[in-house]
């Protein structure tokens, strides 16, 4: 790409200003602020859109007092000519010239930014890596981060975009590793659970079940042709088993009517206490008031002799009046009172000694009434017990006359089956030995059947267990291969990343040598550009010395032919744009970077150079020269 | 120019992963053909359809269909 003019409108510090270029060197020359940078800014903002000092709004690229500013280039790239203008507030317009005429390709506004891309076949990281040197560049490359630095590396390589697939991977690896997680926790739970299977147990018993019940069934078959000889042993043996029930309950009753003759005299004896008790109704009310009466008459005998006794002691005193009213007193009215009061006391002893009398009999009565009641509830919990013993009795009694008959129609010459007080036949011994045998063999085979249970039971539970230990296992293989591929998918972008930047670098590296090589700089030095992520680093004779450690014109000079490597590697623009490459250089190092600018110009290399020192312009004679002052 | 687009890049990716494979035991042992395929396969997808238009959840689910068979 060859860079033909620079049109600016309101544009800086220009109004309407345009600037021709030519092939090989062009050198921008002027003093301070006479807009050296802004024409650097210029082309740099038409190919790419944005300015080319970070943190640079647009609008602060506008000529003062305009509301919009333009930057426009003529170029030519593979035989076609090209007019591109670039709006600050976001217009494009891309125009191919045909027969002296241009007709429009792209117009609009930055969405046509990928298609201007196409047709510049540069990038703004490239540009801005590669082809411009903006000042003070190098010093803020130095002071990025490495993580900063890798991204525009990724950038450059167009891989960037890879770092963000990584992210998604690394995204649905987390989420591979948490179901891993959940199918592990559930595997887990399951095992501790699962207990020793039962199988060998479960054949044992049903072998051992298998052979009883054929042994049950042979002695069934037997007792069967034995005909009713067993029978008839069982009833006995239950005839005799009823019939010692009976007994006991004969004596229980037996025990309850001690006293009485029979169940009748019992209830005749709680018929009489009963009408005892229903006489002497009242009889508790009665003693109450003849208590009441003898409390009375006690009170009154205490009274009268209160009385007597203080009329003694008025007598005795010999005072002739009353304490009370002062009226004379007679000493024989006195004693007459005291006769009558003794007199009054007599009768009321009488009363009393009789009252008492009452009361003994009374309180006599009282107490058997009392007796007479315990005696009755007594007697009627003898007659509830002997109900529930005549209930149980007769209840026994027909078990064993049902019992009796059986055993009558099995053995109709015994005698008195039906009798509750007859003897037992004897069964044969064989038979109830059978019998034993045989209710000892159910007991065992009963027994066996409900272990058995258990057992399948257990055995259907830890079956359905090992079942979804199956699936759970499956799921776990399952989830296994997805994290895997996951694992796969992260370290298949990581490792494309590095071959992709081993294959970018490696050649940037050795272009880059070339370049030392031809400035006679370093001559011995191997370049890294790997390690610290397009941080150019030295090894010389051994020692490591990277960019920073360099003086600073070794740095600009290194810095720049790192940026012709990277052009060379990325797919050459065509052209170079520095700003100010000869600032504090002193006059070897001077020399030494207008050499450099003149090998880009011998390489067929556009190099627009700014400057304000003399010696720059002096050095390069040749080149086309621009000079520059503010509109 | 940017070094690796496109096609290019999926098949740099794919070349990557197959050597991987081949390498690595684990891979090589649990992954079968259609895994890494799948896998090729969903970074083609991503890169394709860009990040912002593919969730993880996508990826997992297209992953784990798979893993599945």
């Amino acid at each position: 790409m060859l860079l033909e003019r620079i049109i600016l409108k309101s544009f800086g510090c220009f109004d309407r200003k345009d600037f021709d270029l030519t092939e090989g060197i062009n050198l921008i020359f002027g003093p301070n602020f006479s807009g050296k940078s802004t024409l650097v800014s210029a082309i740099f903002f038409a190919l790419t859109g944005k300015p080319i000092i970070p943190r640079v709004t647009l609008s602060a690229m506008t000529r003062t007092g305009a509301s919009s500013g333009t930057a426009g280039l003529n170029f030519r790239d593979q035989g076609q000519r090209y007019q591109l203008f670039r709006s600050t507030s976001g217009d494009i317009q891309l125009r191919l010239q045909k027969n002296d005429a241009w007709s429009v390709l792209i117009s609009g506004k930055r969405s046509a930014e990928a298609d201007l891309q196409k047709i510049i076949h540069s990038s703004y990281h490239q540009l801005s890596a590669a082809t411009f040197l903006r000042e003070g560049e190098i010093f803020e490359f130095l002071a990025r981060q490495p993580s900063n630095r890798r991204d525009i590396l990724y950038a450059l390589l167009g891989i960037d975009r890879l770092t963000e697939v990584r992210e998604r991977f690394i995204e649905g690896r987390r989420l591979a590793k948490r179901e891993e997680k959940r199918v592990q926790d559930h595997q887990r739970s399951l095992r501790v659970t699962t207990v020793k299977g039962h199988g060998e147990e479960i054949k044992r018993i049903e072998d051992e079940l298998k052979a009883l019940e054929v042994e049950y069934e042979s002695q069934s078959s037997k007792t069967a042709e034995d005909g009713d000889a067993l029978l008839i042993a069982e009833l006995s043996q239950t005839r005799a088993r009823l019939q010692q029930q009976i007994n006991a309950l004969g004596q229980e009753r037996t025990s309850i009517l001690s006293g009485f003759t029979n169940p009748v005299h019992l209830r005749e004896s709680i018929g009489k206490i009963e009408a005892a008790i229903s006489e002497a109704q009242g009889l508790e009310t009665e003693r109450e008031k003849v208590i009441q009466q003898v409390g009375s008459l006690t009170s009154q005998i205490r009274t009268l002799d209160g009385a007597s006794e203080i009329l003694r002691e008025f007598i005795n005193s010999n005072q002739g009046h009353c304490p009370t009213c002062h009226q004379p007193i007679h000493q024989e009215t006195i004693a007459q009172i005291i006769g009558e009061k003794l007199s009054e006391r007599e009768r009321c002893q009488r009363d009393l000694d009789a009252k008492e009398a009452i009361l003994k009999k009374h309180t006599d009565d009282v107490n058997a009434l009392r007796e007479l009641n315990q005696r009755r509830q007594l007697l009627l919990n003898k007659v509830e017990m002997l109900e529930r013993v005549e209930s149980r009795f007769a209840e026994l009694q027909r078990e064993f006359k049902t019992v009796a008959d059986r055993l009558n129609a099995l053995h109709p010459s015994a005698p008195s089956q039906t009798d509750t007080t007859a003897e037992a036949p004897e069964a044969p011994p064989d038979a109830v030995q059978m019998a034993e045998s045989r209710r000892r063999m159910k007991s065992k085979i009963d027994t066996l059947r409900q272990r058995l249970g258990t057992l399948n039971q257990e055995e259907a539970v830890l079956t359905h267990k090992l079942k979804e230990l199956q699936v759970v296992q499956t799921e776990a293989d399952k989830i296994l291969r997805t994290r895997l591929s996951f694992e796969l998918a992260c370290a298949g972008v990581e490792k494309t990343i590095e071959t992709l930047q081993q294959q970018m670098l490696q050649p940037a590296e050795e272009e880059l040598q070339r370049w030392l090589k031809r400035m006679n700089l370093f001559e011995f030095a191997k370049v890294d550009l790997k390690s610290q992520h397009l941080l150019p680093s030295l090894k010389i004779n051994g020692v490591e010395r990277n960019l920073m450690l360099l003086s600073g014109s070794e740095k600009m000079i290194l810095y720049l032919c790192f940026k012709a490597a990277l052009s060379t590697v990325l797919g050459d623009t065509g052209f170079f744009v520095f700003d100010d490459p000869t600032l504090h250089l002193d006059g070897e190092r001077k020399v030494l970077m207008i050499a450099f600018i003149q090998q880009l110009a011998d390489n067929n290399h556009q190099v627009i150079v700014t400057s304000n020192d003399t010696d720059v312009r002096d050095a390069l004679t040749s080149s086309h020269l621009i000079e520059t002052a503010p509109d | 120019m940017t070094f690796a687009i496109g096609n290019e890049l999926v098949e740099a990716y794919e070349r990557e992963v197959q050597e991987l494979v081949s390498t690595e035991r684990k891979y090589r042992t649990v992954l079968g053909g259609s895994e890494v395929d799948t896998v090729v396969r969903a970074f083609r997808f991503t890169f394709e359809h860009g990040v912002d238009k593919v969730t993880a959840q996508m990826l997992y689910d297209m992953i784990d269909d798979v893993s599945g068979e």
